[in-house]
């Protein structure tokens, strides 16, 4: 299994605030039976692409000192933002520092108006950016094919493994699902940061996967698609599919 | 069949306009799935077979799919180029038929009607009708957006593609107004996926009309 999105650099931003939970973490994740760790700090500016992967390979280092098996591949959260419209293609993290696929997270509440314009200046300097947790945005939780307009575009989406065990309530988990059914994601990262709380928890989400999806789907989620993007080379198999809402099975009495 | 066809209407557009230099066309429909890129597509191959150096450009900013008829990238495409990002020999790739390239539509940004009337569009147009006998666009569908009639305002002219039994009347007459009011140089219309079998004459083999527009 592949984590995509991971909080693990120590004393980076909210993931773990000391070098030993970092270690503890990679140990979670290893005795789990992770594989692949992309490190994936929120970016907003303060430091740069290139010091990023810097803490990377320090950390590579202090696993390889503290044997810890989990392979850490370098990346970043990305936060929408005007700013990102001033870095040279080499300056915007990407997932091995490719220049093909970076990950980025959008406000909560309300889309930016300038959020197309920074997809389509991401895409232009090459990178297909992978929006992460969809479902847990408004646009989203209120009309799950909101998404379709992205996928559209050319972005792909992560869904978080806590969306899927329910741990941000029912109404995330329902879009969560909707947008998995819908082969509407195309990955499921943890989106850890740290030994309690937002765990390294892939290997519980793909059950939970296997059961909603099938054992094929769920392996493309947390395997083999991300697999594909630190290879520098993925492409959608699945079109996504157009959500219907259900109508609900008394709404007609009201009116009689 | 399909191929014959497309060599006539090939020939029929070069006999429309004897006089005025005919090097860059668009493609266009009144709505979505009515078959215009794959007209376009055929007609800038058939062009191509002919032995003429071909162009294909995928002006459909907003729902790209030439790309896909070709199995080529979409990126970086025209949207890149218009956005600075790449230069004309970037974005222009070759295709499995001899004589014909293609530019992708790229990125689908979040301007496209500003982006096609830009001066950089001007400019692209001007330097690819010097290196290419015939340049064929494939445009958004007329009525949804203005992107079609914007370029179609700076071609020489413009093929409008109408579905047999599907294309309503009214829309493809609001199409050939909305084309007319951005002063394009309509071509003609193709009747595209007429039921051959449908004819009463059916030794008449293609399977589309070609008319001249009033």
């Amino acid at each position: 299994m592949i984590d995509l999105h991971v909080h693990i650099l120590p004393g980076v931003d909210d993931g773990p605030p000391t070098l030993e939970e970092a270690l503890a973490m990679g140990r979670v994740g290893e005795e789990r039976g992770l594989k692949v760790a992309a490190a994936t700090p929120h970016f907003f500016g303060q430091l740069s692409w290139a010091a990023v992967q810097q803490k990377v390979a320090e950390l590579r280092e202090e696993f390889a000192r503290a044997q810890v098996s989990l392979e850490l591949v370098a990346g970043a959260e990305l936060m929408l933002d005007l700013s990102l419209l001033d870095l040279a293609p080499e300056e915007i993290p990407t997932y091995g520092g490719q220049g093909r696929f970076c990950l980025i997270e959008f406000p909560f509440q309300e889309l930016p108006v300038y959020t197309d314009d920074v997809l389509f200046d991401l895409q232009t300097k090459g990178i297909t950016p992978i929006i992460a947790h969809p479902e847990r945005y408004r646009g989203v939780l209120q009309d799950p094919n909101t998404a379709l307009g992205w996928l559209e575009r050319g972005c792909l989406l992560q869904v978080n493994t806590g969306s899927i065990l329910g741990r941000f309530g029912s109404t995330v988990q329902e879009a969560a699902e909707i947008l998995l059914t819908h082969d509407m994601a195309q990955f499921v990262a943890s989106d850890a940061h740290s030994v309690q709380r937002r765990t390294l928890d892939l290997p519980q989400a793909h059950g939970v996967l296997v059961e909603l999806l099938g054992a094929e789907r769920a392996e493309e989620l947390v395997a083999a698609n991300p697999r594909a993007v630190l290879a520098g080379d993925f492409a959608p198999r699945r079109p996504p599919q157009q959500y219907r809402r259900k109508r609900r099975f008394f709404s007609f009495r009201r009116f009689s | 069949m399909a191929s014959e066809a497309f060599r006539i209407l090939r020939t029929n557009l070069q006999f429309t306009s004897p006089d005025r230099e005919l090097k860059t066309m668009l493609v266009t429909s009144a709505g979505p799935g009515e078959g215009k890129s794959t007209v376009a597509a055929n007609l800038a191959a058939a062009w191509a077979q002919s032995g003429a150096r071909v162009l294909l450009v995928s002006c459909d900013l907003r729902r790209p799919t030439i790309h896909r008829i070709f199995g080529i990238s979409n990126t970086p495409g025209l949207t890149g180029y218009l956005a600075g990002r790449a230069s004309i020999e970037e974005v222009i790739q070759p295709t499995s038929v001899p004589g014909l390239d293609l530019i992708a539509s790229g990125p689908v940004p979040p301007n496209p009607a500003e982006l096609l009337q830009s001066k950089a569009m001007g400019q692209f147009l001007r330097a690819v009708r010097e290196d290419y006998d015939v340049v064929i666009c494939d445009g958004a569908p007329v009525m949804a957006v203005t992107d079609a009639a914007v370029v179609a305002s700076q071609t020489d002219g413009t093929i409008l593609v109408v579905e047999a039994g599907q294309t309503p009347r009214e829309a493809a007459i609001h199409a050939k107004e909305l084309l007319e009011q951005a002063k394009a140089n309509i071509l003609g219309v193709v009747l595209n996926k007429i039921n051959v079998r449908d004819q009463k004459n059916r030794y008449y083999y293609y399977y589309y009309r070609y008319s001249e527009a009033e």
